[in-house]
């Protein structure tokens, strides 16, 4: 009985360990500054054009490689280009990926992990182990191979990045599904003669979907720092797209003479990752408190 | 040692399912290896040629077959782009990668272990504030990001160290530290909090009660209870390793395999590409394998359960 328990308590620590569980410990209002960061950019993908007007990728032979100033406020890049519009402008693709991958993953990955949670037995079985090597095969070798037969696309880039993080819905969704499978509401509905699905729907879902939203909303957060990575090195959308990885390979040449091209899009990109995490983050720390 | 049997008997379909997977994905795309190597204007001799060689008009199966048994004799095939056997390419380039990867995650269990411990050891104060808010921001860093700033600050302004490429150990230290900020954050965390729950637990008041000094009962008995979840997170955080290790050999120029792997994707080279993967995936099982071990020599409860 205590090995079997020891088992148990390993296997618990895995799955908190699986779990992208990025704990903040900062003495702010999470929740208050998460969401501002989160609005802001998210503001900024859909009214891009409204909120600083022009073609990002417009060249200006005149402006090239120009420190910030009132009129560039992030300066300018190796083709005059402004680089505040840039990246203002590179929010809808960068988030985009992010926002869609993680969406691509969770639908199936949480319909699965519920499955799997729910009937045990075979099935459980089954889904577990394949989960379990598909863990082995990262998103960005999926991604590397993708791009090999599909050529390189933001479109390839998420469809890599979302198949890469259905084990991850999957575990979670499965170990919470086991969590409330004995609670007395799921009981009494199974003794009422509810069908599987109707219990899965009416009582699991939404036992489990506040939960569900905190992993979201910090697989966001991590889908970014993968996906502006694999831009990065040549793997997103090709050169004149402001995707923000992309920016930042731009910025690589030029290090020596123009700092701004190197950190403004590098700060973006933490910034927003932080972003979520602290929105992630507060939401559970509210669930753990109640 | 039946524990450590079963594992890697585990990891045998899990490999075989994986080389399928990356097989297929490879070939059963529209247009063939030889029609993305060759453009369309190269003659249909050239085509049915590189065909041949390829054995493409053999059927799927059969060809995986024949892929997987030269897998185990080494035979891993050539590189399309330069016509060297994948085989010598890949040796030639493990090194490096196995060099970063170690040494990544040694610095980042080292750094992670120690201010975990001071964070925990000094609760509730400056110290513990300090520590937990930094790895807190730390954490949505991009590691390529913090590569670049760290070449501009320590190789670039300073001179300390060289920018890219590689040669001497000197040309690791930053490839080393960039990839070890990834891993620091969610470590020192879980140091952190494993130890704040270990030092509540009985059997650690049973040991201060028999009159163990402070520093013994840290080592003999917290730590390697403490260490368990520790060194299972590193296991589970090897896949996402993977990650920016790629980016980071692509940044430094490093002869590895993650910048093996984007140059055979961008070059459209498949056996190149199967064989280059499929090290990373074994890579990845390996530093899995070392977890289990490692877990299994700190709580020797696991080795003992039924399965």
């Amino acid at each position: 009985m205590a090995a079997r328990l020891s088992i148990r308590t390993l296997n618990g620590n895995l799955t908190r360990a699986h779990l992208p569980d990025v704990q903040v410990h900062l003495a702010l209002p999470k929740r208050f500054l998460g969401a501002a960061i989160v609005l802001v950019v998210c503001l900024m993908a859909l009214f891009a054009p409204q909120i600083v007007p022009g073609d990002p990728s417009q060249i200006d032979a005149r402006s090239r490689l120009q420190a910030p100033s009132l009129e560039h406020p992030f300066g300018t890049d190796a083709f005059g280009r402004d680089l505040f519009r840039r990246v203002v402008h590179g929010a809808q693709p960068s988030l985009g990926v992010s926002v869609f991958a993680v969406a691509l993953g969770a639908f199936p990955g949480i319909l699965l992990g519920m499955m799997a949670g729910r009937r045990g037995r075979w099935l459980d079985h089954l889904l577990t182990q394949v989960m379990d090597a598909w863990i082995a095969l990262p998103g960005v070798l999926l991604a590397l191979l993708l791009a090999a037969v599909m050529g390189r696309s933001l479109v390839v880039l998420t469809l890599a990045l979302g198949v890469g993080t259905i084990p991850m819905f999957y575990r979670v969704a499965r170990a919470e599904t086991l969590r409330i499978r004995s609670a007395l509401y799921v009981e009494a509905a199974v003794s009422l003669g509810a069908d599987s699905w109707r219990i899965t729907r009416a009582h699991v879902l939404p036992n489990i979907a506040s939960s569900m939203i905190v992993l979201c909303t910090v697989m966001v957060g991590r889908m970014l720092l993968a996906t502006s990575a694999l831009s990065f090195i040549g793997l997103g959308a090709p050169p004149p797209s402001p995707e923000w990885g992309g920016l930042l390979a731009e910025g690589r040449t030029h290090m020596h003479e123009a700092w701004w091209l190197m950190w403004f899009p590098g700060l973006i990109i933490a910034l927003t990752t932080f972003g979520f995490y602290l929105l992630g983050n507060s939401v559970r720390d509210q669930q753990a408190g109640e | 040692m039946r524990f450590l049997l079963r594992r890697l008997l585990q990891a045998i379909p899990t490999l075989l399912a994986l080389s399928l997977v990356v097989f297929l994905t490879l070939d059963l795309v529209p247009g063939s290896a030889a029609s993305a190597v060759l453009d369309d204007a190269s003659s249909d001799a050239a085509k049915s040629l590189l065909c041949q060689q390829l054995s493409c008009d053999q059927p799927v199966l059969t060809r995986y077959v024949s892929y997987l048994g030269g897998l185990l004799h080494g035979e891993w095939g050539t590189s399309i782009r330069n016509g060297r056997p994948v085989f010598d390419e890949i040796m030639l380039r493990l090194p490096s990668t196995l060099a970063l990867t170690v040494g990544a995650i040694a610095v980042a269990a080292l750094v992670g272990g120690m201010l975990g411990s001071i964070a925990a050891a000094h609760q509730g104060t400056r110290w513990d504030t300090a520590i937990t808010g930094v790895v807190s921001v730390a954490a949505s860093l991009p590691s390529f990001w913090v590569a670049l700033i760290l070449v501009s600050i320590f190789a670039l302004q300073l001179g300390w160290l060289p920018v890219f490429g590689s040669g001497s150990p000197r040309h690791y230290v930053i490839p080393v530290l960039s990839v070890a900020v990834a891993l620091i954050p969610g470590i020192t965390l879980l140091t952190r909090s494993s130890l704040l729950e270990t030092r509540r637990q009985m059997f650690v008041v049973a040991a201060h009660a028999r009159g163990i000094p402070q520093r013994a009962v840290f080592w003999r008995h917290i730590e390697p209870v403490a260490a368990i979840p520790i060194v299972s997170y590193i296991g589970v955080q090897a896949v996402h390793l993977v990650g920016s290790l790629v980016a980071i050999e692509v940044i430094f120029n490093l002869p590895g395999l993650g910048g093996l792997a984007v140059q055979a994707a961008l070059d459209r080279d498949p056996f190149l590409l199967q064989g280059a993967t499929l090290t990373i995936a074994v890579i990845t099982f390996a530093i899995l394998l070392v977890v289990d071990v490692l877990v299994m020599i700190l709580d020797p409860r696991i080795a003992n359960a039924p399965a």
